[in-house]
C-alpha cells in the first residue's frame, strides 16, 4: 500500500532524498499529500499519476507514482 | 561579421528597388539582434506621425546572433512595425524555420517600404531577390497560401504569409508561418496586407562564419545535453503549453467569460491530458529545438488539422469565450489560422461582444439577427469570420476592443480588457500584482510574454503590493526579452531550467564580441527604454495614463473559482506603478529620464 512521489528540478531539495515512497497516501488527493509534503501546490505546474496529466484533487491509489513538475524560470524566485 | 547573415535587405514596393546593405557593425554592438535590430531601425527610419496603414510605415522581419545556429531554441524571428492596433511599437514574435532561412540567405533583417501597386510576394532565393505576382493567392487563408507556395516553389522554401484579415487590415492580424506559427500581436498582419504584400518566401543556402568554432560546438553540446537531461523535459514535451490549463484553474487565473472568472467549471474537457488523448497526433518543433512543444493536431468532428491549441489559444477562445470541447477550441483556432487572426486578440473581441449583447448594449439590430452567447462555438466562428471580411458587427471588432468599446459606450470601456489598445492575454491576475503590473506596463500593451511574473506573486505572497514585484518584474522585462533580441526561444529556461549561464560564453563564441550576461542585460533594457521613447513620440498626450490597467481589474471583484472576491484597487494599481517607475529611473509620467538615457548611450534621444 504505498505511493511514489516524485519532485522534479527545484523541488527536489524538498523532499529529503530526492524522492519518497508514502505508506499512507492511497485515498487522498495530491493537493493533501503536497501539503504533508509542505510543497506550495500553486507553485507545482503539472502532476502526472502514471503518466498521465490529472489536476491536483485527484484521489491517489496503491501502487501510483506521482511526477511533480515545476515552473523554473518565470519568476519564481 | 561573425554570427550573423551580414546584410539587410530593403524592399521598397513601391518602387520595386531592392537593395541590400551590410549590416552595420554598430548596430550589431549596441543592439545585439531581431528585436533590437527591429526597435532601432524602426525609431530611426519611420517618419513620426507614420499612419501605421500607410506606405511610410516599415515592416521589419529580422534573426538575431543565435537564430540558424546550432544553439537549443534558436528559432525565433523578430516582426518589428508600427502598430495599426495600439498606435505604438510593435514586436511579435514567431518561432518556426524562418529567422534559420533568412540567416542562410545572408540576411538578418528585411526592411520592407512603401506599398506594391498589386498584391505581390517577396522571393529571396539567396541572393536572387524579386517581387512576384500574387494575385493567384490574394484572398486565400494563410494556411492554403503556404501550402501552395511550398508546392510552387519547393519545399525547401520558408514561408511568412497573411489571411484575409490582414488584407482587409483587421487591427490585430498576424503573420503566420510554418502552417500554424504566428506573429500574432499587434497587427503585423495588417501592416503587411496594407502594403500589398501576401507573403514572404526565402531560400538560403550559405552557412554562417563562427569565430570560435570549436569553443561554440563544446558550448552548443552542453546546451543541448543540459535540455535532454532536464527531468521536467517528458512532461513539457508532451503537453506543450497547454499543460498549464489545469493549473491556471487551480490558481484562479483563466480568464473566463470575458475575464469576469479565473476559473472555467469545464476546465477538464480543455486540459492538456483531454487534448493529448483525443487530438493530438504528434509533436511539432521550431529550428533547433530539443523540446518540441508544438502539438499537431487532428479534430475529427470537422475533418482539420490545426497546431496546437497552444494555451493561450485555450484560454482566450476557450475558457473566455467559455467553449467546453476542446474540438470546438481546436477548430476555432483552426478558423483563426486559416483568417490570420491573433487568437489573444480575436477571443478578447468576440467575449467582449457576447457581454455587450448579455447587458444588452448591443442588439441583434447590430449583430445581423445573430443571437451572441457564451459558449457557442458557431457565434464564436461566425464572428471570427466577420471579423476578417469587416464586415457588420465584425467591422467594429476588428480593431479592437478599445474601438469596439468606444463605438458601444454606455460603461463598455470598463470591461474591455487592454491596455493600450492591445487586448490582454490568458492571466487573469486580480489576485496577482505584479502579473497585472507586466501587462500595465509591457511595451507592446497587454502582452504576457516580456513578463510572466504570476509565480511570483504565488510564491511571495498574492496579495503583497511590495517594492519586490517592481523589481521582478523590471528583471523578467529584460531577461525575456532579451531572448528576442538574440533570436532564440525563451523556454528551454522557463519550463525545462536551462541556466542563463549557458547564453553570454555562446554569443561570444559565435560572434567573437566578448560579452557578459550583464552587457546582454544592458543592451536588454535599451531597447526597453528605447520603445517606451517610441510611445511618447507617437501618441500624443502618451504618459501614465497609458500604462493603467483596464477598470474591470479594480470595479469588480472575481465572480468565481479560488479567487472569487479578488480585486487590485486603482490606488494599488498606482502604487505598484509608483515603484515601478522609480526603480526604471523614469519620471512620474513614466517617461525615462535624462540620466537613465544617457546612462544606457541614448541621450541623443
Amino acid at each position: 500500500m504505498s505511493v511514489t512521489i516524485v519532485p522534479v528540478g527545484l523541488l527536489q531539495p524538498l523532499v529529503p532524498g530526492g524522492s519518497t515512497v508514502l505508506s499512507d497516501a492511497a485515498g487522498k488527493t495530491v493537493s493533501e499529500v503536497l501539503a504533508e509534503l509542505q510543497i506550495d501546490s500553486d507553485l507545482v505546474a503539472m502532476v502526472l499519476v502514471n503518466s498521465r496529466q490529472v489536476p491536483k484533487d485527484t484521489v491517489l491509489s496503491d501502487g501510483d507514482t506521482v511526477k511533480l513538475i515545476p515552473f523554473v524560470g518565470g519568476g519564481r524566485r | 561579421m561573425y554570427g550573423y547573415g551580414g546584410s539587410i535587405l530593403r524592399v521598397n514596393l513601391t518602387s520595386g528597388e531592392i537593395r541590400r546593405e551590410p549590416l552595420p557593425q554598430d548596430l550589431a554592438r549596441d543592439y545585439l539582434g531581431a528585436r533590437g535590430f527591429g526597435a532601432y531601425l524602426l525609431y530611426r527610419e519611420v517618419p513620426p506621425g507614420a499612419d501605421p496603414l500607410g506606405p511610410e510605415n516599415r515592416l521589419y522581419i529580422s534573426a538575431g546572433p543565435l537564430s540558424g545556429l546550432l544553439v537549443a531554441g534558436a528559432g525565433k524571428c523578430d516582426i518589428t512595425t508600427k502598430s495599426p492596433l495600439t498606435g505604438g511599437y510593435a514586436g511579435a514574435s514567431v518561432g518556426g524555420l524562418l529567422s534559420a532561412e533568412l540567416k542562410y540567405a545572408g540576411t538578418d533583417v528585411i526592411a520592407i517600404e512603401g506599398k506594391a501597386p498589386r498584391p505581390t510576394y517577396l522571393y529571396i532565393d539567396d541572393d536572387r531577390v524579386e517581387l512576384r505576382d500574387a494575385t493567384a493567392y490574394w484572398g486565400k487563408g494563410s494556411l492554403t497560401t503556404e501550402k501552395a507556395l511550398k508546392e510552387a516553389l519547393g519545399e525547401s522554401f520558408q514561408i511568412a504569409t497573411i489571411g484575409p484579415a490582414g488584407e482587409s487590415g483587421v487591427a490585430y492580424a498576424c503573420i503566420s508561418h510554418d502552417f500554424g506559427r504566428q506573429a500574432g500581436r499587434g497587427g503585423v498582419g495588417a501592416v503587411m496586407g496594407a502594403k500589398n504584400l501576401k507573403a514572404v518566401a526565402v531560400r538560403g543556402t550559405r552557412s554562417i562564419p563562427v569565430a570560435q568554432l570549436e569553443r561554440y560546438r563544446e558550448l552548443a553540446r552542453g546546451m543541448y545535453a543540459a535540455c535532454k537531461a532536464a527531468p521536467g523535459l517528458e512532461a513539457w514535451q508532451k503537453y506543450g503549453t497547454a499543460g498549464v490549463t489545469t493549473w491556471a484553474n487551480e490558481i484562479g487565473a483563466f480568464p473566463t467569460r470575458n475575464f469576469r472568472s479565473g476559473f472555467f467549471e469545464d476546465h477538464s474537457s480543455l486540459s492538456g491530458e483531454t487534448m493529448r488523448a483525443a487530438i493530438v497526433v504528434t509533436d511539432k518543433a521550431c529550428f533547433g529545438c530539443p523540446s518540441p512543444c508544438g502539438k499537431y493536431s487532428f479534430v475529427r468532428k470537422y475533418g482539420v488539422h490545426v497546431e496546437g491549441p497552444e494555451y493561450e489559444t485555450t484560454a482566450l477562445i476557450g475558457g473566455n469565450c467559455a467553449l467546453s470541447d476542446i474540438e470546438d477550441v481546436a477548430y476555432a483556432n483552426h478558423v483563426c489560422d486559416e483568417l490570420g487572426l491573433d487568437t489573444i486578440s480575436a477571443g478578447n473581441a468576440v467575449a467582449f461582444a457576447i457581454e455587450c449583447y448579455e447587458r444588452g448594449i448591443i442588439s441583434k439590430a447590430d449583430t445581423g439577427g445573430l443571437e451572441l452567447r457564451f459558449g457557442d462555438v458557431d457565434v464564436v466562428c461566425a464572428l471570427l469570420r466577420q471579423i476578417a471580411a469587416r464586415e457588420g458587427l465584425g467591422a467594429v471588432l476588428a480593431l479592437g476592443v478599445r474601438h469596439a468599446a468606444a463605438t458601444f459606450g454606455h460603461g463598455s470601456e470598463a470591461f474591455a480588457m487592454q491596455v493600450k489598445g492591445m487586448e490582454m492575454s490568458g492571466y487573469e491576475s486580480r489576485h496577482a500584482p505584479s502579473m497585472l503590473l507586466s501587462y500595465m506596463t509591457c511595451d507592446v500593451g497587454a502582452h504576457h510574454n516580456r513578463s510572466w511574473a504570476i509565480t511570483y506573486d504565488i510564491a511571495r505572497g498574492r496579495d503583497a503590493v511590495t517594492p519586490d514585484k517592481a523589481a521582478k518584474v523590471i528583471e523578467l522585462q529584460h531577461i525575456r526579452p532579451l531572448f528576442d533580441c538574440l533570436g532564440a526561444c525563451r523556454l528551454q529556461w522557463v519550463e525545462l531550467g536551462l541556466d542563463l549561464g549557458h547564453y553570454a560564453p555562446i554569443v561570444e563564441a559565435i560572434t567573437g564580441v566578448p560579452r557578459t550576461w550583464e552587457d546582454l542585460l544592458t543592451i536588454s533594457e535599451r531597447v526597453w527604454n528605447l520603445t517606451r521613447l517610441y510611445w511618447f513620440r507617437e501618441v500624443p498626450g502618451f504618459g501614465r495614463a497609458w500604462d493603467a490597467p483596464p477598470p474591470r481589474t479594480y470595479l469588480e471583484p472575481v465572480e468565481t473559482g479560488p479567487t472569487a472576491g479578488k480585486r487590485i484597487s486603482r490606488e494599488d494599481a498606482e502604487r505598484l506603478l509608483d515603484m515601478y517607475y522609480e526603480q526604471r529611473g523614469w519620471d512620474r509620467d513614466g517617461r525615462p529620464t535624462a540620466a537613465k538615457l544617457a546612462e544606457l548611450g541614448l541621450a541623443d534621444l
